[in-house]
């Protein structure tokens, strides 16, 4: 176990090196720097002034060297200030960190349990008129727009119905919880419909790998009635898998959960880099995106460990042959 | 036996039936939209309509004889304009498709046929790819100078360059489902009695690669291929929504949305018909896919 786990660490350590290199690199390929930003703003600057600065702040370095420097006072805790916000990084993202977390860990728990029930359902009735219309509607889920499902929400529930406000996070000067939640509500609709259809699709042909076991059968044999077998025997074996596939997914929820912050004005760290991009705050996008990666390798990763805890099939011997 | 065992035939006909009647009417589907979007420039002639004509007198127009869906906030025809879309949406999609699956191809073969350390890293490659947060590096991706990484000017300038842009970027980020099909097809004939056959006889690892294991492997690619141009219409419509993708005077269905968000209080079906396009193209490519590989592996599913 322990050895698995100081495996699996190192690995994901080095994923992370090699993403906030390449990020870095990305980032340096942006059009501007900030020092032509800095003279965009200030015509009294001259063209000694901005080489000055570049010297200064190590601009006129190749990006190799630069990046070296950033990541040794990235490692002790120093990630640099916001241009636009002028506060320290991790003092803005820390806060949308939770928004985010929130919205996504709330999104999951949503999608499972639609796609939980669902899945099963289905896979207990396989090829039947209610199978392919769950098929059909999880197709839907896949394959619909996740910007477009949010405008359609939006079209319908704020400007038609006007039950729930169109984005932000609380109303100013309300700010209740009741207030907060009637926020939430859409960019959660949204997100959970996203995530869930690929997980519904998932549960069902997990279900009906479980269900062709020989213990099945045996259980069958014995007597046991279709619900008990579902519930008792099958069900257990088959939320192993569904573990793991939390793992993989949650790079997908996140870059959902992008979207879902952008359309509904929703204060996360998927906003927040997008904003961050598209206003030239470089640093702010940089240590944006390696949090968001940081985000979901710790969430596969824990993944993997409660499969590992859980499941005396799995030896740790086997999971590096994989 | 009672007559339960009738049902269950009937039951499985049902099932095979539609399950391939979805999968012929996507088919359908998305023939007469690459038809559509192929004719659009003469389907504009026969209308007497142009698609970049902004007209201002005649914003937000309802449907009529020339102008069959109406018009747009700036008065331009919008079925010439959904179908100008179509365009280039499709061709994105079935190039970067295409890119995607030949790289994820030669990724797979390798990993698989040879195996060892090459296989682990590239497995491990594959994994970590698919846990990172794609679309905020695809964003980034989308926002880079393409003159500091040495493209030249004129090149960097010119209309088209959005549309390479982001037919690499989709490319980018596509051809993983297609390289771990592949590599587990080839491990399964890599062992096969054909292989081995060709190996005593003396045959070159890459002439077994390519006559051998490839033509055996083309069902997954063919499917994986399929369900990814679904995939990739998807980020494509994202990053043109986001306004990092295809770039005005061309423009695609996610284009087209930019500035939805904006008219859904005064004209929600500008709102509604493109993304519905997209909705279409997306589902249809699943279905079809799906119906694809139901079709050619039994074993799947």
């Amino acid at each position: 176990m322990l050895n698995f786990v100081v495996c699996r660490v190192f690995e994901s350590a080095v994923v992370v090196l090699i993403v906030s290199f390449v990020i870095y690199c990305l980032i340096g390929f942006m059009p501007g720097d900030p020092i032509d930003l800095m003279i965009a703003s200030n015509p009294e600057l001259t063209s000694e002034d901005s080489s000055r600065l570049k010297k200064l702040y190590g601009l006129d370095q190749p990006l190799v060297s630069r990046y070296w420097n950033w990541a040794q006072s990235a490692l002790y805790g120093d990630f640099g200030y916001s241009r636009v916000y002028a506060q320290p990084v991790m003092d803005i993202l820390w806060p949308r960190m939770g928004n985010t977390v929130l919205l996504m860990g709330l999104s999951l728990f949503f999608a499972l349990a639609i796609a939980i029930p669902i899945g099963i359902f289905a896979a207990i009735r396989p090829n039947t008129k209610t199978d392919y219309l769950i098929n059909l509607l999880c197709f839907a889920g896949i394959s619909i727009p996740p910007f477009w499902l949010a405008l359609l929400v939006i079209i319908f529930f704020s400007v038609t119905l006007s039950w729930f406000p169109a984005g932000g996070m609380e109303t100013v000067g309300k700010g209740d919880l009741w207030d907060r939640i009637s926020y939430m509500v859409l960019p959660l609709i949204v997100l959970t419909l996203h995530t869930a259809g690929g997980l519904t699709r998932f549960m069902r042909a997990n279900m009906r790998q479980t269900l062709r076991q020989d213990y099945i059968r045996t259980a069958r044999a014995k007597g046991a009635n279709t619900y008990k077998v579902t519930l008792n025997h099958a069900f257990r074996n088959s939320m192993l898998p569904i573990i793991t596939m939390i793992g993989i997914s949650l790079g997908g929820v996140f870059s959902g959960a992008l979207i879902t912050e952008t359309m509904f004005s929703w204060l996360g760290v998927g906003k927040t880099i997008f904003d961050a991009i598209l206003g030239n705050d470089f640093n702010l996008a940089l240590v944006g995106l390696l949090f968001a990666t940081l985000m979901t390798l710790t969430g596969s990763f824990i993944a993997d460990i409660c499969q590992i805890a859980m499941d005396p099939r799995v030896s740790f011997a086997s999971q590096d042959e994989k | 036996m009672r007559p339960a065992k009738h049902s269950i035939n009937a039951n499985r006909m049902f099932d095979r039936v539609l399950r391939h009647k979805l999968a012929a009417i996507s088919a359908v589907v998305l023939l007469g939209l690459a038809l559509l979007s192929c004719c659009a420039p003469l389907i504009e002639r026969l209308l007497g309509v142009d698609h970049t004509d902004i007209n201002l007198y005649n914003r937000f127009a309802g449907p009529s004889l020339t102008h069959v869906l109406g018009t747009d906030e700036l008065g331009r025809d919008l079925f010439i304009r959904l179908l100008y879309g179509g365009r280039v949406s499709l061709s994105i999609a079935i190039t970067a498709a295409i890119i995607a699956s030949v790289f994820g191809t030669f990724v797979g073969l390798t990993a698989g046929y040879y195996g060892g350390w090459l296989d682990r890293f590239l497995m491990r490659f594959n994994d970590a790819f698919m846990a990172l947060p794609l679309l905020p590096l695809l964003i980034v991706l989308a926002a880079i100078d393409l003159e500091k990484v040495g493209v030249p000017r004129s090149i960097a300038e010119s209309d088209e360059i959005s549309l390479y842009r982001i037919i690499i970027i989709v490319s980018m980020v596509s051809w993983n489902t297609v390289a771990r099909l592949v590599r587990a097809e080839t491990l399964a004939l890599r062992e096969s009695d054909f292989t081995r056959a060709a190996q005593s006889l003396g045959a070159s690892s890459s002439t077994i690669i390519v006559r051998h294991i490839l033509p055996n492997s083309s069902s997954p690619i063919i499917v994986a291929t399929t369900l990814s141009v679904g995939y990739i219409i998807l980020f494509e419509s994202v990053l043109s929504f986001l306004g990092l993708g295809v770039q005005a005077p061309l423009t695609s269905w996610g284009h087209m949305l930019s500035n939805a968000q904006e008219l859904i209080w005064s004209a929600p079906y500008l709102a509604i018909l493109p993304g519905l396009m997209i909705f279409i193209t997306v589902i249809a490519c699943n279905f079809f896919g799906d119906g694809l590989q139901d079709a050619m592996d039994p074993r799947a599913t």
